[in-house]
């Protein structure tokens, strides 16, 4: 099989290279997003026939079947479609650029920036409708401090690494201090908090839809674009800097949109775990190669893993729900288990 | 040799202050008639039976955490590894909290009996599938495969702690790691894993050295590859597996001890290794003291002290030093 397909324009000095196994790949995964947001919008407590749900789409069709589809599953699945997206862009971003299998925006203290406001907000019985906000202060306030400490003249990706790690720890022992505190004692609060610190995707609303698809219309093309550049970065700091590519600007941006993204997700969805460090490796795996093409795949993989995830924990024990975030893992760690333990050649990838 | 000398003049010195201060302050005459001839007055009781055995853990655990994270380290390339990137940490927390549920276990020195076969099969566990499968064994497959495992022992002791939410606040304290209120009994139980653990892992430095040139040149220097893995595996196991059950699963030493270490001797393993456990210890002793004295006559738990002011003090130089990366 050929590698890559070459676009050239006659007329203008336009051309594209296209890599075609990621490309199939994407095709693929974009089928298996559309099959699984149809399942997961057609099935459940209540059944509609997959008829109904194209009917109650345009909105024809019985009351109680347009508001379970329009209002209650549709809203659910499609963000987490998005923030499946939107988390697997930002761990593959910081895995690209750090070169470190370990490195995801999980361990950057992002998500536990958001989760000590919310913790708190949560103690003192703040409204629901204003945790978004709080979480979306907390992670930015989180990137800030990493920016404020991890960003010396001398950049360097690894201090920012270590920076977040730490960060992440004290901010944990934060909440966890919290949690510990009397205030928390209470069973309803206590719960309240334990859901939240999961992520979910069950307050899903067509606002918050439209926020994340705005953020990432912004981020996904800046991400694209700088692509090549991020090729470059595979081989090397010291190839890239002899390439041309101004590595400090480049790096800082990239970490920037990495860290945006997450921001992002944690806003309307909460702390969901795994996504970030799992879908990129699933990615470069299926895709088979660790080249900026993996980032679009990385995409998908989230997509499908988030809104299978969500499914599967609202109905494999309801009416009790698995935590989307225990979902994730307990979805997406076998999954990447299996690949690595069947992976019989070298495929550049590790 | 003054991180050398002066690692080791610091660890004798500040034992000795852990044993002396905390809530009932221990004069020198005292000191030295428990050592010596002690014949059970109360002061003897206190440093024994309480002091004695809290110290000698907070100085076997942090090397232990500290060795296994250099070792890890070295053993994948990664200088974010630690322990807790081969699934010990979190089998071991997952039996505590199995026997914290179904088992009836209630005191710290119960846990140990969890925690021990809980780090053992948390490892061996992702390691049987990895060499169960198909193609080479490459440092990047054998990280994941701990992450991995880790991460989904984790969520079933989420998922243990979620159906359960009586077992929570047990859970978050044990989690956060201390060594208060173990007894010698922990000592004997855990020391000896420890001491084997380090007695296999510090030779294991010129090992390591020749893997960090990549697999194929230490191959052609005449390296057994193969057997330098296994023996870190069996070395990072007993280590961070007795020490996670000694302790509770104490964050940061293991990523920090080794990062400091690097940063004032450079890369190389021969001196990283036994100076991480030096300095692993130190660290340990000092979130040990700090714990008793801060807000005396209560405890706090160490591991708690190591993240409060260990983590400032980490980024801090962190920001100051020239990384040495792996």
């Amino acid at each position: 099989m050929r590698h890559h397909v070459v676009l050239r324009s006659e007329r203008s000095d336009v051309s594209l290279r296209l890599p075609v196994r990621p490309m199939l790949v994407c095709v693929g995964l974009a089928v298996a997003v559309l099959i699984s947001v149809c399942f997961a919008t057609a099935f459940g407590a209540y059944t509609v026939s997959p008829v109904d749900v194209a009917r109650a789409l345009v909105g024809s069709g019985g009351h109680l079947a347009v508001f379970v589809i329009r209002t209650i599953r549709l809203p659910r699945v499609v963000m987490g479609v998005l923030v499946g997206a939107t988390l697997a862009l930002s761990g593959a971003i910081i895995q690209n650029l750090t070169r470190n299998p370990l490195a995801s925006p999980d361990i950057l203290g992002i998500n536990e920036g958001a989760a000590v406001v919310v913790v708190w907000m949560i103690l003192h019985n703040e409204p629901d409708n204003a945790i978004p906000l709080g979480a979306f202060l907390g992670a930015v306030g989180a990137v800030a401090i990493l920016a404020l400490l991890g960003v010396r003249r001398h950049f360097s990706a690894f201090r920012l690494l270590l920076m977040g790690v730490a960060l992440n720890m004290v901010l944990g022992i934060a909440v966890s201090y919290m949690l510990l505190s009397p205030a928390a004692q209470n069973v309803q609060i206590q719960q309240k908090i334990t859901e939240y610190l999961f992520g979910s995707v069950g307050n899903a609303s067509w606002y918050y839809i439209r926020l994340i698809f705005v953020g990432l219309l912004v981020l996904v093309p800046i991400a694209m674009m700088l692509g090549r550049q991020l090729n470059m970065f595979q081989l090397g700091e010291d190839v890239a800097v002899s390439l041309g590519v101004r590595t400090t600007v480049l790096q800082i941006s990239f970490f920037g949109v990495a860290a945006m993204l997450s921001a992002l997700a944690v806003t309307v969805a909460g702390p969901v775990g795994f996504v970030a460090f799992v879908s990129p490796h699933i990615a470069r795996r299926i895709s088979r190669t660790a080249s900026a093409a993996s980032l679009p795949v990385a995409m998908g993989v989230g997509a499908v893993l988030v809104v299978l995830a969500d499914y599967i924990g609202k109905r494999i024990i309801a009416p009790v729900e698995i935590p989307l975030g225990l979902m994730t893992t307990l979805l997406g760690a076998p999954y990447l288990l299996y690949l690595l333990v069947m992976a019989d050649r070298d495929t550049g990838v590790g | 040799m003054v991180a050398v000398v002066g690692g080791l003049v610091a660890l004798v010195v500040l034992c000795v202050v852990a044993l002396r201060v905390g809530a009932f302050p221990i004069t020198w005459h005292e000191f030295f008639h428990a050592f010596l001839h002690g014949t059970g007055t109360y002061t003897d009781q206190i440093l024994l039976d309480q002091r004695a055995p809290e110290v000698l853990l907070a100085v076997l655990v942090g090397a232990a955490l500290a060795v296994a994270g250099a070792v890890m380290q070295g053993l994948s390339h990664n200088p974010l590894a630690d322990a807790g990137i081969l699934g010990i940490t979190q089998g071991a927390s997952l039996f505590v909290v199995v026997g914290m549920a179904y088992g009836g276990a209630a005191s710290y020195v119960s846990f140990v009996w969890w925690a021990l076969p809980g780090a053992f099969l948390g490892v061996m566990f992702g390691y049987g599938l990895m060499l169960a499968g198909r193609g080479r064994v490459t440092p990047l497959k054998m990280t994941l495969a701990g992450v991995i495992t880790g991460s989904i022992l984790g969520s079933i002791t989420e998922i243990i702690v979620f159906l359960n939410p009586q077992l929570q606040l047990s859970y978050v304290f044990w989690a956060t790691g201390d060594v208060d209120g173990r007894n010698m009994a922990v000592v004997y139980a855990t020391g000896p894993f420890i001491l084997v653990g380090v007695f296999i892992a510090v030779p294991l430095g010129r090992a390591l050295n020749g893997l960090g040139l990549g697999e194929d040149v230490a191959r052609a220097l005449g390296q057994r590859v193969e057997r330098t893995r296994a023996a870190c595996l069996v070395a990072t196991v007993l280590l961070a597996g007795a020490a996670v059950a000694a302790a509770g699963p104490i964050g940061f030493i293991g990523l920090a001890a080794p990062t400091c270490v690097r940063t004032m001797i450079g890369n190389d393993y021969r001196w990283i290794l036994p100076l991480s456990a030096v300095y692993g210890a130190v660290f340990l002793v000092v979130a040990d003291i700090i714990s008793r004295v801060v807000w005396a006559p209560f405890v706090i738990p160490s591991g708690l002290v190591m993240a409060v002011i260990g983590v400032p003090v980490f980024m801090f130089l962190v920001s100051r030093a020239k990384l040495v990366t792996v």
